[in-house]
């Protein structure tokens, strides 16, 4: 159990905070001071590396939006920095524009391509994504290459001194220029990162099936951050062709966009820092060394790839704070957690497992505060299912299912291993598409819509397997799900930091509350216990407020203490909540609903009150029979998954 | 324009001798091998020396062949065998080895473009259609066709195949019925690594080698696979001919936009039916 000493650890976290805070800034302006001193210090030598090294940070903090904190792995930034130095390079010197415009219209050019681009690559996951954007970028490569007249093909294009004006000649001043640029992008990109837009996207990353079920239409912020990145590759390309008087096809070549790809990772993917460290040290690396070795330079730049992804798979900034934590400096867990709203203010020691506390029956009536439709009493049904269908391939999952559920009612559904009831809740939430039938959710027809259209109107489910943000806290994982629902209109807000919105913040507090999980907010969800993850797995489907709520076996897996607490959890649900409940507990079902369907092969077999079900004879065949069995051995007659 | 056409066939055969290999990899143990460029680049290199050297076409096709084959399965053990379903380390390592191969060819090979003297059995030329072909184009759209027959022979008929296959639809399922899938890893890489030599060697009298010559093949490659499908030999196939014919036509014709009509369609495809024309749905590193 990593709970307790955690929660212990919270008691000195106000302090350690303060304290690493303080380092934090101090070391910031530590660095700000070298930064500004560069110049006048070192030889000429380190005023091109510190120069170039900042103008690769700024494409590789882009990429790192995109690598570290959505989990798109591009391979195709050196598209939009060499539409950057070309965009510069032909409307100043094709066209006479001056240096002002032709850089805000190259970048315009930049995050054009971004856009155009993105529509096309966000669609795609994993390696297609890859794949894709490096097609992209060879396609750019290639017309740049071929395409002479206008772009000086293999030789680039010569800017004719390419700066702004006289004043930045001067490579000092030059510097100094790009410093505040730096500044300027890197307090932005930072400012993302920890907008409530940065922590969809971290969601995203961690799981995105999650976020479509909660409402998130998730290619919009895929695509908004894929043009994030692409602007930041643009602005080093403008910066790049400026500096370098030239814009060259290798620009756009892969080198460049695995060179991007390298800094990030070598620094480290998924934090702040760790970009312009790594686009710093490979850049001074390849200074030094190939002016050096001019020969060797090439295989060991390949040595670094390779020992690079061996032994730094999480980057040198992490590498250091793990370092230092070892070494005993004051590191809090989750370092990023400081612009997290102030000192520790829940109870400075929970017992561990205690789960859920006295009185919380009552107080999970905040979940019922302002659901949309489907009120007990409504006319409409809130979900109708005709002649559903699913098969996989000659599998047929589900045949033929007719449903109607009204308004408040609760329903419970049981069956036998493989009857289709995660299917069938597959189908309804719009992970899987009914293969025949009609799906109608509140009057809608949902039949080929989209998760996150279900979620819109007033679905959300849980998952048998628990599906939350293993790498986010508890928190966050209750932010995410309020950002794809009730707090939606701050799910783009870039500029300003999530801890500043005190009603979101007091809204995800409440719940958690109500759960009994505010104790551990700051924990990661990895690190909680089975029968907690479950408990937030419900409390996360809660956050949107639904007016339909499928819950996927909601006691699977957990001891017998935790069955209790999950028992006052579900009892605690507002009573006028639609249900739809497949659990294998059967007190737990038979106390909880009004009504209870059976499946058997895909299809419904009986569908009555509790008490009849009960007393069916199939049923009690079907059922029962497996069920007395495996009472005895104190288990629920079933395997792992459905 | 049939002479081209002919032409672009033959360097498709060429493409899919490439692109076999590269396809099965990337589709059974799910390895996306940047390197195999630079073990085209390679094999170019060495066979030339070899040919020149210690006599003849077929020792070079063999030495080639086997060289890579043993570098391939040396990358598999050392490296990649790390980054299961993990698709981003195998792409940066690989580009590492791919920056390592490259430099060590022009460290001992000088970095200059190369063909090798077409073997004299296959000079001459052939006349076909009302046109005349190379012999040694003709070779190569042979030896494509034998190396798919055999592929398709070795996949679909035989007990590797049949665990190849079986690896393909689902990974987990194949572990737990006890497929060994380190040993299938290691001999498909090596297959793959065989194919890559085996393709240098051959290619070297075509198109021989270049700067960039590793980067050109590795793109050309990928659109063949992921046009095809990831992991179909049919589609691979398909893809390298159609690949083939466009690329010659369009270098000829529209130099300017050729990389365009190349990767235009591989765009279209990914964003219309990411599993390729031929595929299966793939999961890989999502």
């Amino acid at each position: 159990m990593r709970i307790g000493p955690r929660v212990r650890r919270s008691r000195i976290a106000a302090y350690d905070r303060r304290a690493w805070g303080l380092l934090r800034l101090a070391g910031l302006a530590g660095l700000a001071a070298l930064a500004v001193v560069v110049p006048l210090t070192f030889p000429s030598y380190w005023l091109t590396i510190a120069t170039l090294g900042l103008i690769y940070a700024i494409l590789a903090m882009g990429l790192n939006l995109l690598m570290g904190y959505t989990g798109l792995d591009a391979l195709g930034q050196a598209a939009f920095y060499g539409l950057g130095s070309y965009g510069l390079g032909i409307l100043t010197v094709k066209y006479g524009v001056g240096w002002w415009p032709a850089a805000l219209a190259a970048l315009g050019l930049a995050t054009a391509g971004a856009a155009v681009m993105g529509l096309i690559a966000v669609r795609l996951r994993g390696l297609y994504f890859l794949l894709v954007t490096l097609a992209m970028s060879q396609v750019l490569w290639g017309a740049d290459y071929r395409w002479g007249t206008f772009t000086g093909g293999a030789n680039g294009l010569e800017l004719g001194g390419g700066r702004p004006g006289p004043w930045f000649y001067s490579d000092v001043h030059f510097y100094y220029f790009a410093l505040a640029v730096f500044a300027v992008v890197a307090g932005l990109v930072y400012l993302v990162i920890i907008s409530p837009f940065g922590l969809t996207l971290k969601g995203i990353r961690e799981r995105e099936v999650r976020c479509q079920t909660l409402g998130y239409l998730t290619y919009r912020h895929k695509l908004a951050v894929f043009i994030l990145a692409g602007l930041a590759a643009g602005i080093a390309g403008v910066l790049g062709a400026a500096y370098n008087g030239i814009a060259s096809p290798s620009d756009l070549a892969l080198d460049q966009s695995f060179t991007a790809m390298l800094m990030v990772i070598f620094g480290g993917s998924g934090t702040v820092a760790g970009p312009v460290v790594g686009a710093i040290v490979i850049t001074a690396l390849q200074y030094a060394l190939s002016t050096l070795w001019v020969n060797y330079w090439p295989i060991i730049l390949g040595v670094i790839y390779v020992l690079a992804t061996v032994y730094l798979p999480d980057g040198v900034v992490r590498g250091v704070a793990t370092l230092s934590r070892r070494l005993g400096a004051s590191v809090p867990a989750g370092a990023e957690g400081i612009a997290d709203g102030g000192p520790a203010d829940g109870p400075a020691s929970y017992p561990p497992g205690a789960g859920i506390p006295a009185g919380t029956q009552t107080t999970l009536a905040v979940f019922g505060a302002d659901r949309r439709g489907g009120r007990r009493g409504q006319a409409a049904p809130v979900l109708e299912l005709t002649g559903i269908g699913k098969a996989f391939g000659d599998l047929q999952a589900l045949a033929d299912v007719h449903l109607v559920v009204k308004a408040g009612e609760r329903v419970g559904i049981i069956g036998l291993n493989g009857a289709g009831k995660t299917t069938l809740f597959h189908v309804i939430s719009g992970i899987e598409r009914a293969s025949r039938g009609r799906v109608i959710l509140f009057g809608h027809d949902v039949t080929r819509a989209a998760p996150s259209r279900r979620a819109a109107l007033g679905l959300s489910r849980t998952f048998q397997v628990t599906l939350l943000y293993p790498h986010l806290t508890v928190r966050e994982n209750m932010e995410v799900g309020l950002l794809g629902s009730t707090y939606g209109r701050y799910r783009f807000r870039m500029w300003r930091p999530l801890h500043t919105h005190r009603d979101l913040r007091g809204r995800s507090r409440d719940l958690l509350e109500a759960v009994g999980l505010w104790p551990y907010r700051n924990v990661e969800v990895r690190h909680l216990s089975y029968g907690h993850q479950r408990q937030l797995e419900i409390a996360l489907s809660l956050a949107p407020e639904p007016a339909l709520l499928l819950l996927d076996e909601p006691t699977a897996g957990l001891s017998q203490a935790e069955v209790g607490d999950m028992r006052r959890v579900l009892a605690s649900l507002p009573r006028d909540l639609t249900m739809l409940v497949v659990e294998h507990h059967l007190e737990v079902i038979f106390e909880f609903v009004d009504r209870v369907l059976v499946l058997h092969q895909g299809g419904i077999i009986m569908d009555g009150p509790p008490s009849a079900v009960r007393a069916d004879a199939r049923v009690q065949d079907l059922y029962f029979g497996t069920r007395a069995a495996a009472h005895i051995s104190g288990q629920t007659g079933r395997t792992a998954q459905d | 324009m049939v002479g081209d056409i002919i032409n672009g066939i033959a360097f498709g055969g060429l493409l899919f001798i490439l692109a076999s290999g590269f396809s099965l990899a990337l589709g059974v143990i799910r390895v996306i091998n940047i390197a195999h460029g630079a073990f085209y680049l390679l094999a170019v290199y060495l066979g030339i020396t070899i040919a020149g050297a210690a006599g003849g076409f077929v020792t070079a096709v063999v030495v080639d062949s086997l060289t890579v084959m043993a570098m391939a399965i040396l990358l598999q053990r050392l490296l990649l065998k790390r980054f299961h379903l993990a698709p981003l380390p195998q792409v940066l390592s690989t580009y590492g080895v791919t920056l390592i191969i490259v430099q060590a060819v022009r460290l001992i090979w000088g970095g200059y473009p190369e063909v090798m003297d077409t073997p004299p059995a296959l000079g001459g030329t052939l006349h076909l259609f009302g046109t005349i072909l190379p012999t040694y184009r003709a070779f190569l759209i042979g030896v494509a066709v034998v190396l798919a027959i055999l592929l398709w022979v070795l996949i679909d008929k035989t007990r590797i195949g049949a665990l190849v296959r079986a690896s393909i639809d689902d990974e987990e399922i194949a572990r737990s019925i006890g497929i060994n899938i380190e040993h299938l890893s290691m001999m498909l890489f090596g297959l793959a690594g065989l194919l890559a030599g085996l393709g240098g060697a051959l290619g070297a009298p075509l198109l021989g080698g270049y700067q960039g010559v590793e980067v050109e093949i590795l793109t050309l490659t990928m659109v063949v696979v992921v046009l095809g499908g990831i992991g179909s030999l049919a589609g691979a196939f398909v893809g390298s001919i159609f690949v083939g014919i466009l690329w010659n036509v369009g270098t000829v014709y529209f130099a300017q936009y050729a990389y365009f009509i190349l990767f235009a369609p591989m765009i279209l495809v990914l964003s219309l039916r990411p599993t390729g024309l031929l595929g299966k749905k793939l999961t890989i590193g999502e």
